[in-house]
């Protein structure tokens, strides 16, 4: 093993997660490079002086003030989107309400239509059927 | 939505200072910390069914604390509003009065050691030395590979070491 390759398993080595076969190899290389035991020992001694040093205590009181403004803060946020979540349903229902309404619009013929055929057209209309077509029209109005 | 405030009551009381930890550590400043904290809370709670009881949430909530640091720290560095360490309040009861001062000595030193890493090695190195996490859940909280992590994590503590022994911290005397 050479130094480089110390290096490159130095995390794995000081997280114990090494194969025991390497690690051997790595102590055997330690007992005969004192660059690569000095630097192994000033990492690990890095870690336990960065551990010892502890995040600064936040007063309890200042703590719950702050819990209290983030639940209610999670409150409001759920009130809203129960609030946003009921209008977009309305708003849903009522542009799908206007939808079919068009589209009804669109392919049913106009109500009442019948109604607009002035008298002058029925009567060329019963004419034709007449004269040019020989359909009997009374009789089909009063089928025996 | 009583049910709904106690179970984010209790979500934060199970998360809350472990997190707070992180985003301290990340932007060294409580009132910051603090408020990365709110936010990361409000934002995991919109997305909290999705993770509900899964044993990846802490994974999933430490990556919204690192993101948002990221962002602070990006903000910070633009308004070069540094006013780090303002409340810096050790306890120093447990400790007499002369490894109080060379306890607080230390403290700044490492500090000043961390606050020397890249955004990202800074990510790794708080996440592997403080929070202890396996490179696996690093990786997944920085979106990150696992030898990517490893390599990180190596540079991170070249840089601290280095760092403190130019501070004349003598290791030799911890182990």
């Amino acid at each position: 093993m050479k130094c480089r390759d110390v290096e490159r398993y130095a995390v794995d080595f000081l997280e114990k997660t090494l194969p025991q076969e390497v690690v051997s190899q790595i102590e055997a290389h330690l007992r005969d490079c004192p660059g690569c035991a000095r630097l192994l020992s000033e990492l690990s001694a890095t870690v336990k002086a960065c551990r010892s040093v502890p995040v600064p205590e936040f007063p309890e009181a200042a703590w719950l003030l702050r819990r209290e403004r983030a639940v209610s803060d999670a409150v409001r946020f759920i009130r809203f989107r129960s609030l946003a979540a009921t209008l977009a349903s309305a708003a849903v229902l009522a542009v799908s309400i206007v939808a079919v309404r068009i589209a009804g619009d669109r392919t049913s013929p106009p109500s009442g239509w019948e109604a607009s055929l002035s008298p002058d057209a029925i009567v060329e209309a019963v004419d034709y059927l007449e004269t040019d077509s020989n359909i009997p029209i009374r009789t089909l109005a009063h089928p025996r | 939505m009583r049910q709904k405030s106690e179970e984010f009551d209790a979500f934060y009381r199970e998360y809350g200072r472990r997190l707070y930890a992180v985003a301290f550590r990340l932007v060294q400043n409580q009132e910051d910390a603090l408020d990365i904290l709110h936010d990361s809370f409000l934002r995991a709670y919109r997305h909290w069914q999705r993770f509900r009881g899964s044993a990846k949430v802490s994974t999933w909530l430490y990556r919204i604390v690192v993101n948002l640091a990221y962002d602070y720290l990006r903000r910070r560095s633009r308004t070069k509003h540094l006013e780090l360490l303002e409340h810096y309040d050790y306890r120093k009861d447990s400790y007499d009065g002369e490894k109080a001062v060379v306890h607080k000595m230390l403290a700044e030193q490492v500090r000043a050691a961390v606050e020397t890493l890249t955004e990202k090695q800074k990510a790794v190195f708080v996440l592997k030395v403080y929070e202890e996490l396996s490179f696996q859940e690093i990786a997944a909280a920085t979106s990150a590979r696992i030898g990517t992590v490893k390599a990180t994590y190596f540079q991170a503590l070249q840089k601290v070491r280095r760092h403190l022994k130019q501070q004349g911290v003598r290791f030799h005397e911890m182990s």
